[in-house]
């Protein structure tokens, strides 16, 4: 499996808006590419809000002098 | 292609545009060509690279103007809607306690406040209600501008523009199936504007989360 970034995503998606105008993957193709691609943005949205998060418990424990912090539920290896 | 050679057929359709102006009819056609080559050259090196390097004064605004409302939906969008049902609500009902007396009735419903001579009472909660008021949009404002100053001072990665650019310059299809890439692109590029925004601005985001 390729490792994917946002950027890599963009140019992937274009890539399939291309290749569907010149009719090289059919429309079926096209709508699944787009579901799975809005699978993995919703991925991306999740560790963009995650940092969102991260930064705020970063600035709360600073002025509280507290030790919280986000539970690593994705940290075991497999 | 080197920069130099992207920069001259820049150069030559801008020329090229002016003379269309200004040709005589049995020339249209020579220069019409002479455009469309330089542009199919640059249409080329952008869909090959995933650049925008013709990009439009125009097109440099949408990015900024897009940006603009991506992120203030994203990081403010709540306290914006939260501050506009307070305005609303004090705008539907606020002037209902006002003794009739000083109601200036246009219709059955509609009516306007005799402010010179409110009595002491209704002068009062006046005053307040007009100050809550003011508070509100003022909040509303500041914060706004707090957002609209942040974005003018980001900087956002060049490549992230020029994709919003050939995202923008996309032929909009019809069918459910082309629009749903054209929507998970447009997501895609979204996320990476507001990663972006993120990383520079983490102060202010904190300040209003």
């Amino acid at each position: 499996m390729k490792p994917v970034n946002n950027k890599s995503m963009i140019a992937f998606l274009f890539d399939q808006m291309e290749k569907l105008d010149k009719n090289e993957i059919d429309v079926q193709k096209a709508r699944e590419q787009a579901n799975l691609s809005k699978q993995v943005n919703n991925a991306m949205k999740y560790e963009l809000d995650r940092a969102k998060v991260k930064m705020e418990l970063a600035s709360h424990n600073a002025i509280y002098k507290d030790g919280l912090d986000l539970r690593e539920i994705e940290s075991k290896n497999f | 292609m080197n920069p130099l050679e992207i920069e001259r057929h820049k150069l030559i359709i801008e020329k090229a545009k002016e003379l269309h102006t200004v040709c005589f009819s049995n020339d249209n056609e020579t220069v019409a060509n002479i455009i469309e080559q330089s542009q199919n050259v640059l249409d080329a090196y952008n869909k090959e690279n995933l650049m925008a390097v013709d990009a439009t004064k125009i097109e440099l605004g949408k990015f900024i103007g897009g940006a603009k409302k991506l992120i203030y939906h994203n990081y403010i969008g709540d306290e914006v809607q939260e501050l506009n049902d307070d305005i609303n609500e004090i705008m539907s009902y606020g002037y209902d306690w006002i003794c009739e007396s000083h109601k200036i009735y246009y219709d059955e419903d509609d009516f306007d406040i005799d402010v010179p001579n409110l009595c002491n009472k209704c002068s009062k909660l006046y005053r307040t209600i007009q100050s809550r008021l003011k508070e509100l949009c003022n909040r509303k404002q500041k914060m706004y501008s707090e957002f609209k100053n942040a974005v003018d001072s980001t900087v956002f990665s060049q490549s992230t523009v020029n994709k919003y650019i050939l995202y923008l310059r996309q032929h909009r299809p019809v069918t459910f199936s082309d629009n749903s890439l054209i929507g998970a692109l447009k997501n895609a590029i979204h996320l990476e504007i507001l990663k972006e925004f993120q990383n520079q601005n983490q102060k202010l985001i904190i300040k209003h989360s």
